[in-house]
């Protein structure tokens, strides 16, 4: 009986053993991520790519171009797949900034107060570009007058940049010119 | 090299003889410069002053004036003039208006300026012609006279994009803003002799017109 018990007590344990085995969750190794297949929109295109980018046969995942790794750009990021309506927004939206821009760094020199007036109202613009050339149209035209407004934008912004520079243009409005200096208007 | 064989495709073919085709740019200095003052002293300490000194566009107008002997207004502009497809060693001219005349006098001999390297990280489009893309430059400005002196240089991270002849694009063009330092000596005043300066600031490098000229 004892004897009966344990040969009982050894099956009950195969069948558990087996039934563990069946049920654990298995281990899975997921497939690669496939590189990316597109060309870098930007910067040049390595000869050897350029090869496989002109060749009879199609870009693939198992290709060259994407088996070796990623196309970077000219700046060291990876290439983007290209969204014309995107592209095209991005590119309008340049070219009227580079058109303001271009606006305002013609008054650059100029001191009238219709010129200064235009120039502070783009100091805080949300754009970076047009805020710098804004503060370099300022800065040429060596109009002091303007430093107690460029002080009023500086207080009241809250971005760390833009009190900076502001800071900068005021300082450089205060130096003493070289057409100054050479006339003798300030003493050594 | 690609650049230079697409401008060569593209440009126009012009009837006169000496008609060339250069990229019109507008240079804006902004630098501040350091120099040396009187030093003065107490019974303990020694001191030793540096004067400041800024410098932009009317500045060195009004020093080349007497130059080419011509009074400019105050609308008078800086230009860099480069020709195409490269030019290493562009032109500086002061472009002004005389009773609604525009004229432009030639400064290179008393102000000039270098492109010592230029590299490109750009994509240029064959047909039409349209560039985009990075160029980093080192480009150098020399003013020479004799009661002023200075040479700045500096590296530039320039935009690349394509400039227009009569709405046709024609060339590639770099515009930005070059990081510029240097040294350059001025004379102060006849008792108190030359005076070296240190200079650093930017360079704004902006425009991409292409205009036909007569050389």
């Amino acid at each position: 009986m004892r004897s009966g018990f344990v040969l009982k007590l050894c099956g009950f344990g195969t069948f558990a053993l087996f039934a563990l085995i069946l049920v654990s969750p298995k281990a899975t190794i997921a497939p690669p991520a496939e590189p990316e297949a597109s060309i870098a929109e930007e910067g040049v295109v390595p000869s050897d790519q350029e090869n496989w980018a002109t060749s009879d046969l199609p870009l693939s995942a198992n290709s060259p171009a994407t088996s070796i790794g990623r196309v970077f750009t000219g700046n060291g990021e990876p290439a983007q797949a290209e969204d014309p309506h995107e592209t095209s927004r991005n590119e309008e939206h340049q070219a009227n900034v580079e058109a303001r821009v271009a606006e305002l760094l013609g008054l650059s020199g100029k001191t009238d107060r219709r010129s200064m007036d235009t120039l502070l109202a783009e100091v805080d613009s949300p754009d970076q570009e047009i805020r710098e050339a804004a503060l370099d149209a300022i800065s040429q035209s060596a109009n002091r007058s303007v430093i107690p407004e460029l002080l009023a934008i500086a207080e009241q912004t809250q971005d760390p940049g833009l009190k900076r520079a502001i800071a900068e243009t005021v300082e450089f409005l205060k130096t003493p010119t070289l057409t100054e200096v050479l006339e003798g208007q300030v003493h050594q | 090299m690609l650049a230079a064989a697409l401008l060569a495709a593209s440009a126009p073919r012009s009837e006169a003889q000496n008609t060339v085709l250069n990229i019109v740019q507008e240079l804006r200095f902004k630098l501040t410069g350091y120099y040396q003052m009187s030093p003065t002293e107490n019974a303990s300490t020694f001191f030793r002053h540096a004067g400041k000194v800024s410098i932009s566009n009317n500045d060195i107008i009004n020093l080349l004036e007497p130059q080419v002997n011509i009074i400019f207004t105050s609308d008078a502009r800086l230009l860099l003039i480069r020709g195409t497809p490269v030019d290493l060693t562009p032109r500086v001219v002061i472009r002004d208006r005389f009773e609604g005349e525009q004229f432009d006098t030639d400064v290179t001999e008393y102000f000039s300026a270098q492109i010592f390297v230029s590299i490109e990280d750009t994509k240029i489009n064959k047909n039409p012609l349209k560039g985009s893309g990075v160029c980093y430059e080192v480009v150098s400005f020399e003013l020479n006279l004799t009661d002023v002196n200075f040479r700045i240089q500096g590296l530039g991270n320039m935009k690349v994009s394509t400039g227009k002849h009569e709405g046709d694009p024609v060339a590639i063009v770099h515009t930005g803003k070059v990081e510029a330092s240097g040294s350059g000596e001025y004379q102060v005043s006849v008792l108190s002799g030359v005076v070296p300066v240190a200079l650093f600031g930017t360079v704004q490098i902006s425009g991409k017109d292409v205009k036909a000229m007569t050389e």
